[in-house]
């Protein structure tokens, strides 16, 4: 009698213990958007008494590296490509103890050899670099094209003419970074053109930079403009001379060079940051004639007040076309307008569809707040995941456990007018969840702002 | 002609299209091109500062040398330079006493830690009661502290019967480390030169402002009203002044910050994106340009 | 008469300031920004969306999440991004998160050491390995924010004393830029909020937020309105707004707050540096304003005069 009970106890327990161990389960799946392969999402099923879970890795060598301990069910990790990957999860209780433990598929990350979230930027640049090859195309051909004057461009020559008569030097600052940023390399062929134009008539030429590599290429720069002229007893590699990499000591020593050499003319042509109207501010001061050009969109400002000549973005860019007067270069410039028109044309197109289509609902800071998932909690995370860019995983994290007398609200990325949110909610009560609308622009609601702020996070 | 201007133009063409397709392709070789290709860009770029240093220093040095014109602002220019570059190879400094145990006489050690370190007794006492198993690092209280200064300090702890050793600071971290000569001249001398001129951009805004901001045209009267109501709407001064405005429903939209802010993220942004584009096309037409080759003259090219 | 000869003189008095010496303006400049730092007064900080979108970013974070903080910032600029770096350092730590510290700029090592100093040793005394790390700093600008989206332990094997990072829990779990839970940069120009927008936060799908000086707000605000970017803490103004949330979080008990958070807020309330220095830069402003407003004056009176003769 006895041992049946043992053995009746010992099958219950066995059931019991194997009921425990049958649902601790963990999947991984290769994420389908990492377009460079190696992410996984690893999703847990838990135990009744599991909380804690230690999770650990084998590559192909076999060997199990624990990496990480936590009390998620869902998250991502990087694995190696083409290296078979298994996972296994350890379930612990609270008191810390193995209450479980299953091992996933093994599975394999693979890159792909175009990452297919890219395209629309890949044909973009092939309409774009298509539209400025033609153009140059057609330039070689057809050797006429007109280009509308600039003023800064013109007055490049008058800036140089000033300083020769007044016999005193010509500045010109090829911008503070590297030949790493196209507007360095801009300014030095920007300072090529100048520096024929100071061979020619026989003006001091003062090219202090802040990078080495930007000294010696502007000493080869300056040294074949002086050779162009057929002046080169006129050249001297001191002309380019380094001060320093650090922004502000550069913006000192150049003020310095401003202040007592005074040149008459100063080229501020490259890309700069802050210092850039510590500089022009300074040669303002001394009276020189300054033109400054930029891709800089935020020192573009600085210079137009303190310089007499600001070339202002891509007129910066165009600089080199223009002073050269090479049809191939005048043919990129024009590719370059045609493709600014395309996209102008582009973003008209969207802001009239973008007017039309949201009505006149196009204000800001509506929000679905929902208040229960409803029986097919599956498909509201996919709709959250989808309105509000958050991965699926997480989506399932934040929105699994949720007040139904505060709710949570649903950010959709942006968007957030009275039109989409309403779209969002008729989406979600399709699939069974309870959602209320969230208007954030009552002014009670404005006064008091913390009250959205408390809402959007309470229960978190 | 062909070493100086032909394999240049091979190469800037070649790498050009690939490290363009290789932003397209994750797959191996190409997905990490682009890190290594910056990496090495990096490293030739720290070699050729060296290039740069020895320019600055056959200028200035010349200048020195010849006594010319403004001679003793290039002698600061050298010594500034050696002096950095010998507290960054050569003179390290960030010595300090490691207390390894008390000893029998803890009040003692504790108040000699205490005046050293200019720190209160009961603070002292938290901070040194029990030494771990690496000891204790003693801060001592001086701009910087030498070997010298810190063998010293181990002598004086040592005599009041505490165990002490010499701790120093590894190669490479003593640069932001505690007590050491870099550290020193970059609070020091760096730091308010770097912060002063950041500073002179207050005044020449200033004055800037002072001299541009005129109602010569439509344009520039436009230019000069939304400047006004941003910079008065950025400060706390404008939410003080129109923070009546808030009461008022029909009248909420004077308030300067939401105007400040209206300006900042409609227009501004608009204009901001424009040239942004416009600057994103330039960069596009000039590097397709030195990728083909039609623009060489930054290479010494015509 | 001679009310008109007084007049007379006042208005060719105006004409004249019109070429006034810009060393005037200097000192007028330096005295009023000079004065309110004496004298402060007090003025109430009302905060901005752009501020408000990023400190809800960063509170919406669960306590275990982890930030990594780039500092790419030096002296010049210390005076905006500082306050601002403390800030949000305290703000994370009052909520349990944990800090990554990394550096793109040489200087930034010296200003989040000093930070932390600041926040994780001296307010909250949290354990350095455990609850925050400072991995230093490396050169190659926006090649080490593309490498660590494949690697950490290949860019940062050691962390800023020497420590390799497989010793430090806090990087435990932490392979890629992909598993940090957030990205705030602290950066004044090159390389910063933008590299990091690029080449980590939009390629990883990871919130990227940042803390600038004022300039550089115009460039960033696309990033921003294109849901990029969660808002930004734009220069000293954003600073002193972001320290306000953070006091206003802990005094009226929003969120997740932890215990040490609870007894450092009359510290915080006292170490302010922003909103101090807000008084200053609005008394600067308005004088900036009244200089354009006398400026247009004058060069009115000038043409006037000009056309007169």
């Amino acid at each position: 009698m006895i041992a049946k009970r043992t053995v009746c106890m010992l099958i219950l327990l066995l059931g019991l213990t194997s009921f425990a161990f049958a649902d601790l389960a963990i999947s991984a799946k290769v994420e389908s958007s990492a377009q460079d392969g190696n992410k996984v999402n690893i999703v847990i099923t838990p135990t009744e008494t599991s909380s804690i879970y230690i999770l650990q890795t084998s590559a192909e060598s076999g060997e199990w590296i624990t990496f990480r301990e936590t009390r998620d069910l869902v998250f991502s990790r990087n694995i190696d490509n083409d290296i078979s990957t298994q996972f296994k999860v350890i379930a612990l209780d609270e008191n810390r103890t193995v209450v479980g433990e299953a091992l996933s598929e093994r599975i394999t990350t693979k890159a792909k050899w175009f990452n297919m979230n890219r395209l629309n930027r890949f044909i973009g640049l092939l309409i774009i670099c298509g539209v400025i090859l033609y153009y140059i195309g057609r330039a070689r051909k057809n050797k006429k094209i007109y280009l509308r004057p600039v003023a800064g461009l013109q007055a490049f020559e008058e800036a140089v003419g000033r300083a020769t008569e007044m016999g005193r030097s010509v500045l010109f600052v090829p911008g503070i970074m590297d030949l790493d940023q196209v507007e360095t390399i801009s300014g030095l062929i920007i300072l090529g053109h100048v520096a024929k134009m100071t061979a020619r008539y026989e003006a001091e030429l003062n090219v202090p930079v802040s990078r080495s590599l930007v000294m010696e290429s502007g000493r080869e720069t300056v040294r074949a403009s002086y050779i162009s002229e057929g002046r080169p007893d006129l050249f001297s590699a001191d002309m380019v001379h380094y001060y320093t990499d650090d922004q502000f000591a550069f913006a000192a020593a150049v003020d310095g060079i401003m202040l007592r050499e005074k040149p008459a003319a100063v080229f501020l042509q490259g890309k700069f940051y802050a210092e850039s109207l510590i500089m022009a501010e300074t040669g303002n001061s001394i009276g020189a004639i300054q033109i400054a050009g930029t891709g800089s969109p935020s020192q573009i400002p600085f210079f137009v007040t303190a310089c007499d000549y600001t070339l202002i973005g891509e007129e910066f860019f165009a600089a080199s076309a223009y002073l050269g007067d090479d049809p191939k270069l005048l043919g990129s410039i024009k590719g370059q307008d045609i493709v600014k028109a395309i996209l102008m044309a582009c973003l008209g197109l969207g802001v009239i569809l973008q007017t039309v289509f949201s009505g006149i609902y196009n204000s800001d800071g509506f929000y679905p707040k929902i208040k229960s998932l409803g029986e097919n909690p599956t498909a509201v995370y996919s709709i959250i995941a989808e309105v509000s860019s958050i991965p699926l995983e997480k989506v399932q994290y934040i929105y699994s456990n949720i007040d139904d007398k505060l709710g949570k609200n649903i950010d959709i990325q942006g968007k957030n007018s009275r039109f989409n949110a309403e779209k969002v909610i008729r989406k979600l009560e399709r699939n069974g969840a309870t959602v209320d609308l969230y208007d954030n622009t009552k002014l009670e609601n404005k006064d008091n702002k913390w009250d959205f702020f408390k809402n959007l996070f309470a229960g978190s | 002609m062909f070493w100086k201007r032909t394999i240049p133009s091979i190469i800037v063409a070649a790498v050009g299209v690939i490290m363009l397709l290789s932003w397209f392709i994750p797959h191996a070789p190409f997905d990490e091109l682009e890190i290594h290709a910056t990496q090495w860009y990096d490293i030739i770029a720290s070699f050729a500062m060296i290039l740069g240093a020895l320019n600055l220093l056959k200028l200035q040095g010349r200048k020195v040398v010849k006594r010319q014109k403004g001679w003793a602002y290039s002698l600061a220019a050298v010594l500034a330079f050696f002096m950095t570059l010998t507290f960054g190879f050569m003179v390290k400094g960030g010595f300090y006493p490691n207390l390894e145990s008390l000893g029998d006489n803890p009040e003692a050690v504790y108040a000699y830690i205490a005046e050293a370190t200019d720190n209160d007794l009961e603070n002292t006492i938290s901070l040194y009661g029990s030494p771990g198993e690496n000891g204790e690092q003693i801060i001592l209280h001086k701009a910087v502290v030498s070997k010298k200064a810190a063998l010293k300090a181990i002598d004086e702890l040592e005599a009041l019967g505490a165990t002490v050793s010499l701790g120093e600071l590894q190669w490479g971290s003593h640069v932001q480390g505690q007590k050491t000569y870099y550290r020193w001249v970059f609070y020091t001398f760096f730091t308010p030169l770097s912060a002063t001129m950041f500073a002179l951009l207050a005044f020449f805004v200033a004055s800037a402002s002072y001299r541009a901001f005129k109602i010569r045209n439509a344009e520039a009267t436009v230019l000069l009203v939304s400047g006004i109501l941003i910079m008065l709407g950025r400060v706390p001064l404008g939410a003080y002044l129109t923070a009546w405005t808030q009461k008022i429903s029909w009248l909420s939209w004077l308030h300067l910050p939401t105007i400040q802010e209206w300006l900042y993220q409609y227009p501004n942004a608009a204009g901001a994106r424009a040239i942004m584009i416009g600057i994103g096309l330039g960069i596009v037409g000039t590097s397709l340009r030195v990728i083909l080759g039609i623009e060489k003259s930054f290479m010494g090219g015509d | 008469m001679v009310k008109s000869k007084f007049g007379e003189k006042f208005v060719n008095f105006l004409g004249k300031l019109d070429s006034l010496d810009r060393r005037i303006i200097f000192l007028i400049i330096g005295i009023v920004v000079l004065i309110p730092l004496l004298l402060p007064l007090g003025l109430p900080i009302e905060t901005t969306q752009l501020t408000e979108d990023a400190f809800y970013a960063l509170d919406a974070l669960p306590q275990d999440a982890k930030v990594l903080m780039s500092f790419e910032y030096g002296p010049s600029t210390k005076p905006e991004i500082h306050p601002m770096a403390i800030s949000v350092l305290r703000h994370l730590f009052s909520k349990g998160n944990k800090v990554i510290i990394m550096c793109l700029w040489p200087d930034g090592l010296f200003m989040a050491n000093e930070a932390l100093d600041l926040v994780a040793r001296q307010e909250f005394d949290l354990e350095y390995g455990v609850d925050y790390v400072n991995l230093g700093y490396r050169p190659g600008n926006e090649a080490i924010i593309k490498g660590i989206t494949k690697s950490f332990a290949a860019n940062f094997s050691i962390d800023a004393k020497g420590t390799s990072i497989s010793k430090l829990p806090i990087m435990n779990d932490i392979q890629t830029a992909r598993d940090v839970d957030f990205i705030f940069s602290l950066s004044a120009g090159y390389p910063g909020a933008i590299e990091w927008v690029l080449y980590a936060g939009d390629p990883l799908q990871v919130p990227v937020s940042s803390g600038n000086t004022s300039i550089q707000v115009n460039q960033l605000l696309p990033y921003v309105k294109s849901g990029q970017m969660k808002g930004i803490i734009a220069g000293m103004p954003g600073a002193a707004e972001y320290e306000t949330m953070v006091i206003r979080k802990i005094e009226e008990n929003i969120g997740i707050i932890t215990p040490e958070a609870r007894e450092l807020l009359p510290q915080f309330k006292e170490r302010r540096n922003a909103t101090k220095f807000m008084d200053a830069q609005s008394i600067a402003h308005l004088v900036i304003v009244l200089f354009i407003v006398l400026g247009n004056i004058s060069f009115f009176v000038k043409r006037r005069q000009q056309r007169k003769y």
